[in-house]
């Protein structure tokens, strides 16, 4: 972490860890949380992020041992050169599987509400362009990128929350445990995916100033992507009366057209599509670029950005997969939101685990020859 | 060489900045849509849709679209139509006084027979629309907007009938208004319904009601005075929260209700109607419901749209509170007891009401009567049958006491009054709700649900059976806290003449 590359502060950290966990507010997650837990949606999006609050504590606490390193180098200490390829490689498929997903899915979303007619491969190719472009800057710069926006990002989204307060009917909530406990509870544990993209700090870690920023602000970031998940549900529950909150699909656009005070402030889903816009070329830009590093290096190539065509083109074509929004939709939830949380934390975990094993051993190793010549 | 070699390094650092650039600003620019592309020019705005039963096809749909530029140019009308008949606006008006005269008496009759118990079946209706046809006028009474009416089996076949028809491409996302005819509403309008709420141009804060006359007559028979803008008149008329004689109801609570129905709330939408009145001679008792309520005369709230005591030039009325249950029309609440349904259901904010006077006979006591808080309701759903329990709290200031008694100085006989008067509207109300209609629009369910910890619980519970069942208990604490610009009413020996005390 001491390198001259690491340039990254607390405050970037911060921004681009919301910026990547919490872009499913603006498609999906408030309905997803009802559907798994009816009316306690918002307790399944609190029991969740106290559950990944303590996993990811504890993988920080794991990488102190690890400064300057990223999961690829850990990988390598792990299981040497074959855990490097084996973890670049799991990881290189897991960002690209959300790339592909969430490249689909906002332009789908994007189809629906705004560019009716145009042809899906156009708004993609709208997309793709943007994080095409964000893949050829640096991860400094895509951090910084993230830093000035996420103010705008979260004050809009707060604005339109607060804005639509006459929607609001708390008796919304209840029966207060919804779908039961166990549907919290057990779900709860696979909910922790939710937060899988907190992954990229992962890949990040390097360009950290130090493991004190590393770690106060992997922290406050989960704290604040736990207060944006569960005031995003929670308001959603509280807006849309079950089980008619089971309908509906783009929340944070749905609670925008309620927005209406006079004739001259309403109709402010076109702000939010703007910003919708921008989150989204922030989080496939961020996504992408990673997603290109970790290949080169787990090939050992020096220059990555010869490989952004190449992976553009693949990325473009894998997304035509999905027939239709709702495949594409079920593609995330059924697989995706259910065990990205094995390559989210649970490999990194195994890695950081097994690495700091070996990491022990071979100290041990060196110190008791030099104890035995003493 | 080396200086070549830095000219080249700088030269693809410049090209691959250029190229990043370029690829931002194609994105940017192509989010901006080009395939989508609309003129505003090139758009037909609906300010409002019609729904009723077909004669040939599902459905009959009628749009009310503005035509911008006699809007535009309005004022150069009627100024020239003034050259005929000595002023622009009692031009326009007095013609369509006219029409409104010749046709509103007929379709008013017309809205009376429409009870729709002949459309309990499925597909189409066959002749159920051929009365209603007869009466509608041939033009819209308004010279800002055109209402066409298409037969279609669903809402968007129509809008591309109505297209194919329509020089410019029909846009419904300045809709205003949905009215719904009585015979559809008791039919059931699910099927509609979703369409409306899938289709991203509708807006949630559409407002939704129920016209006793066909739709088509109805929505030709608007003729705004006031309102250059026929959307913005929409939005005054149904948005307008100061007589509490109409439920604002909007497309979202509609919805949201109707979807949730069986789980604890039951959607509403404003009654209108065309006026049965022409002329002050036209009045009869029967126009209003007093007797039914064991009054000796009618207040203000005994009526329902078509039927107000009024005469003017625009025939078209909005009263009282249609009650759906399950999607269908179950009931129509007139205008006190929508009073009541807002009180309970905290949406009541203020409106003037004559009190008969407690102590002078045939003299009243006019009180501005507001809500002071939001109602506490508390529903005990642990027994079979459940019992709720209303504590509504209001105050009101006195607009006129005709009697000259000094109720300024004994406000307490006027609260209990009041409070008697309230309370007693409100258990009527209540029992003709549970038992008649069997539809909970007050939302009684939210508040008992909150007494079960699972959903399941609460389905078990089956709160729509249960509600048919429920006892209700009412205490209205009503306070006078203002006079008005008086203290005190001097008594004229003969202030009391024509009143008799009691």
């Amino acid at each position: 972490m001491k390198t001259n590359r690491a340039s990254i502060g607390k405050w970037e950290m911060i921004c681009l860890l919301i910026n990547m966990v919490c872009p499913k507010l603006f498609l999906n997650y408030q309905r997803e949380t009802v559907e798994i837990a009816g009316t306690a949606g918002w307790i399944f999006t609190i029991f969740s992020s106290l559950l990944s609050f303590f996993i990811i504590y504890i993988i920080i606490s794991l990488y102190k041992n690890f400064q300057g390193m990223d999961i690829i180098d850990i990988g390598e200490a792990a299981a040497g050169k074959i855990g490097r390829i084996i973890s670049g490689l799991l990881f290189t498929f897991t960002l690209l599987f959300i790339i592909v997903v969430f490249l689909r899915l906002f332009a789908e979303n994007m189809k629906t509400i705004s560019l009716v007619l145009s042809p899906i491969s156009f708004v993609l190719l709208l997309f793709l362009g943007g994080m095409v472009a964000a893949a050829y800057f640096d991860v400094n710069t895509i951090a910084k990128f993230h830093g000035i926006s996420m103010v705008f990002f979260a004050s809009i989204f707060l604005i339109i929350l607060i804005s639509a307060v006459k929607y609001y009917d708390f008796y919304n909530m209840f029966p207060i445990f919804g779908n039961g406990a166990r549907s919290i509870l057990y779900e709860g544990l696979s909910g922790i995916s939710y937060f899988s993209e907190f992954m990229v700090v992962f890949f990040i870690a390097p360009y950290i100033k130090n493991y004190k920023t590393f770690k106060t602000g992997g922290l406050i970031a989960t704290g604040l992507i736990t207060f944006f998940l569960t005031v995003g549900s929670l308001s959603y529950i509280s807006i849309f009366p079950y089980p008619g909150s089971l309908e509906n699909f783009l929340p944070i656009y749905q609670t925008a057209r309620l927005i209406s005070y006079g004739r001259f402030f309403q109709r402010i889903e076109s702000v939010f599509l703007f910003v919708w816009a921008l989150a989204a070329y922030l989080y496939l830009g961020t996504g992408f670029l990673i997603a290109v590093k970790t290949f080169s290096k787990t090939f050992g190539m020096k220059h990555y950005k010869a490989l952004i065509p190449a992976f553009a083109v693949i990325v473009f074509t894998l997304s035509f997969i999905p027939e239709n929004l709702i495949k594409t939709i079920h593609l995330e939830t059924m697989f995706f939101r259910r065990y990205s949380f094995i390559t989210a934390f649970l490999i990194p975990l195994i890695f950081f685990v097994t690495a700091f094993f070996r990491k022990h051993k071979m100290v041990r190793k060196k110190t008791i020859p030099e104890e035995e010549t003493a | 060489m080396n200086l070549l070699n830095g000219t080249i390094s700088k030269y693809k650092s410049l090209t691959k900045k250029l190229i990043c650039i370029f690829l931002c600003a194609i994105s940017l620019f192509g989010e901006s849509g080009c395939y989508d592309m609309k003129e505003l020019d090139d758009l037909a705005y609906a300010v409002a849709i019609g729904l009723d039963i077909g004669k040939t096809n599902f459905l009959r749909m009628s749009l009310m679209i503005t035509l911008p530029l006699t809007q535009g140019s309005s004022g150069q009308n009627q100024s020239s139509g003034g050259d005929n008949s000595g002023g622009g606006n009692s031009n326009s008006d007095s013609s369509s006084d006219k029409k409104g005269k010749d046709e509103s008496g007929k379709e008013a009759g017309g809205g009376e027979k429409g009870d729709g118990e002949k459309s309990d079946g499925e597909g189409v209706e066959g002749k159920e629309g051929e009365t209603d046809q007869e009466k509608i006028p041939e033009k819209p009474l308004s010279k800002l907007v055109d209402v066409i009416t298409v037969e279609t089996p669903t809402i968007f076949a129509g809008i591309n009938i109505l297209n194919q028809m329509v020089s410019k491409q029909i846009t419904l996302s300045h809709v205003k208004l949905l009215v719904i005819s009585e015979k559809l509403a008791k039919k059931g309008i699910d099927a509609y319904l979703h369409a409306l709420v899938r289709n991203r141009e509708i807006r949630p804060d559409i407002y939704i009601a129920v016209s006793k006359c066909g739709t088509e007559a109805f929505l030709k028979m608007v003729n705004p005075i006031l309102e250059d803008n026929p959307a913005e008149y929409f939005n005054l008329l149904f948005g307008q929260n100061n007589t509490g004689f109409m439920a604002q109801s909007q497309l979202f609570d509609f919805y949201f209700h109707n979807e949730t129905s069986g789980y604890y709330q039951q959607p509403v939408a404003a009654y209108v109607n065309i006026s049965n009145i022409n002329s002050m001679d036209d009045l009869k008792a029967e126009q209003s419901n007093f007797k039914e309520k064991g009054r000796k005369y009618p207040l203000e709230g005994d009526y329902l749209a078509g039927n107000l005591p009024v005469t003017r030039i625009s025939k078209t009325e909005a009263m009282g509170t249609v009650v759906f249950l399950d999607g269908k029309m179950a009931g129509i609440l007139d205008g006190e007891h929508t009073c009541f349904y807002l009180m309970l259901t905290g949406k009541y904010n203020y409106a003037n009401w004559s009190i008969p006077d407690p102590r002078v006979k045939d003299r009243f006591v006019v009180v501005s009567i507001k809500s002071r808080r939001i109602p506490k309701i508390r529903v005990d759903a642990n027994k079979d049958k459940p019992v709720v329990t209303i504590d509504l709290k209001l105050e009101g200031d006195f607009m006129s006491i005709q009697s000259g008694e000094p109720y300024e100085h004994q406000p307490e006989i006027i609260e209990k009054a009041i409070s008697d008067l309230i309370g007693s509207g409100i258990l009527k109300m209540l029992k003709t709700l549970s038992k008649e209609y069997k539809s909970d629009i007050i939302g009684f369910g939210k508040y008992a649900k909150m007494k079960f910890l699972t959903t399941k619980d609460w389905l078990n519970y089956n709160w729509k059976d249960k509600y048919t069942k429920a006892a209700f208990t009412v205490k209205v604490d009503m306070k006078i806290r203002r006079t008005g610009l008086m203290v005190d009413t001097i008594l004229r020996n003969d202030s009391r003449e024509g009143g008799i005390r009691e």
